[in-house]
């Protein structure tokens, strides 16, 4: 359908704005066949017009004022059942947050970084990086990036230090640290290898 | 249209716009406000889930049910931002459009022949003439006639007819009750309209007919 056949109608109906309106009313005067159209609709509508409205039964009205009235006592149970699940969610966020921020300063607390250096147990990925090589069960996947650089991950126990020292000794026969100063100051507890001369 | 119970609410209540007596129903649980509320609607929205439906029964069942909702959800789904009875006008339409449309889902007019009638679907519907006897002793003459023709109308078409002419619904709200465009539902009432003329006339033919 297109506006013009829309315009007769939203003449018809008071849907126009006063400036379309008198636009409309200008082609009416020069469109005979708008007009008929018009005068037609408009006479259909106002039959409509006649149409009375229904009334609901009156017990059906009383069965509605009923069910209202119950509403108070439930309207006062959703308070408390909206109160409580609000307290709910609130203690659980709590915990949660508390959860993760222990979690957090565990992985970053002075106490256990204590005495790292490049030979010390405790090793750390690049932090900026989204991959983990970290593997659950213990075993170490390395990982290399397109610079060639090594990477990997682990929290070593005290009792495997001289495993670890022996593994160290033998990297660096073949590998060399990467030497990136801006990297070596932002992170300092970074150990990168890499195979390229 | 008010119902005589309407004086046994006080005359304050009756000056206080929608948005006032849905705020003391709501925080107040003001039992007058409400009925105030419905005394105020009952009618037209009665009338367009009747119009559309052209069943008693059912017209009560679907505007308990509209009420109920209305009563249960206000707490938690109406924005006092709103017109409330736009808010109940969706709520109305959304249940009477879904009955109809599960009434045309479940007619299976090719398996519901009768064995112990020896009649199909089409034989056991009642005469046109008969439908809505009862209803239609209880509305003037012209209503249940304008009545009769707009049911013949596609379910679009009398949507936008009886929220317009029984709600006196701006298309805007039309359009946005209906999810379609205002041009739509501007479209679908010129459309009602010429469909409506068109059955006036052979009405009026018939008439000077038998004449």
């Amino acid at each position: 359908m297109n506006k013009k056949d829309i315009r007769s109608i939203a003449y018809l109906y008071n849907e126009m704005d006063p400036s379309e309106k008198l636009e409309f009313e200008r082609d009416l005067n020069k469109d005979n066949d708008l007009l008929i159209e018009v005068e037609s609709l408009r006479n259909v509508s106002e039959k409509l017009g006649k149409i009375q409205s229904v009334e609901p039964p009156q017990e059906l009205i009383e069965a509605i004022h009923g069910i209202a009235d119950k509403r108070n006592g439930t309207a006062k149970h959703s308070y408390w059942r909206t109160t409580l699940y609000a307290t709910a969610a609130l203690i659980l966020i709590g915990m949660t947050s508390g959860i993760l921020l222990l979690e957090s300063s565990d992985n970053n607390s002075p106490g256990e970084t204590e005495g790292a250096s490049i030979n010390t147990p405790i090793l750390f990925d690049n932090p900026t990086s989204t991959s983990t090589s970290i593997n659950r069960s213990g075993k170490v996947s390395p990982w290399v990036d397109n610079n060639e650089v090594i990477h990997f991950q682990d929290r070593l126990h005290a009792s495997e230090n001289a495993a670890t020292d022996s593994i160290f000794r033998k990297s660096f026969q073949k590998l060399t640290p990467v030497t990136d100063p801006a990297e070596s100051r932002s992170l300092p507890r970074n150990l990168h290898l890499t195979g390229n001369r | 249209m008010r119902l005589n119970n309407s004086d046994n609410i006080p005359k304050n209540y009756e000056q206080m716009q929608d948005k006032e007596l849905v705020h003391l129903f709501r925080k107040k649980d003001d039992q007058l406000a409400f009925r105030e509320l419905m005394n105020r609607h009952q009618a037209k929205v009665y009338s367009y889930i009747f119009s559309m439906i052209q069943n008693r029964e059912v017209a009560n069942d679907i505007f308990q049910e509209t009420f109920t909702k209305v009563i249960t959800k206000m707490d938690d789904t109406y924005n006092e931002q709103g017109k409330w009875i736009a808010w109940v006008m969706r709520i109305a339409h959304n249940a009477t459009i879904d009955h109809i449309r599960k009434q045309k889902r479940f007619v299976d007019v090719t398996s519901s022949y009768d064995e112990e009638s020896k009649t199909d679907f089409y034989e056991r519907l009642p005469d046109e003439d008969s439908i809505g006897q009862h209803d239609k002793m209880e509305l003037d003459e012209s209503t249940s006639s304008l009545l009769k023709h707009i049911s013949k109308l596609p379910e679009e078409q009398r949507t936008v007819v009886m929220l317009r002419h029984y709600y006196e619904m701006p298309f805007k709200e039309i359009a946005e009750l209906t999810d379609v465009s205002i041009n739509t539902a501007l479209g679908r009432m010129r459309y009602a309209l010429i469909n409506l003329r068109k059955m006036f006339d052979e009405e009026h033919e018939k008439e000077s007919n038998n004449l």
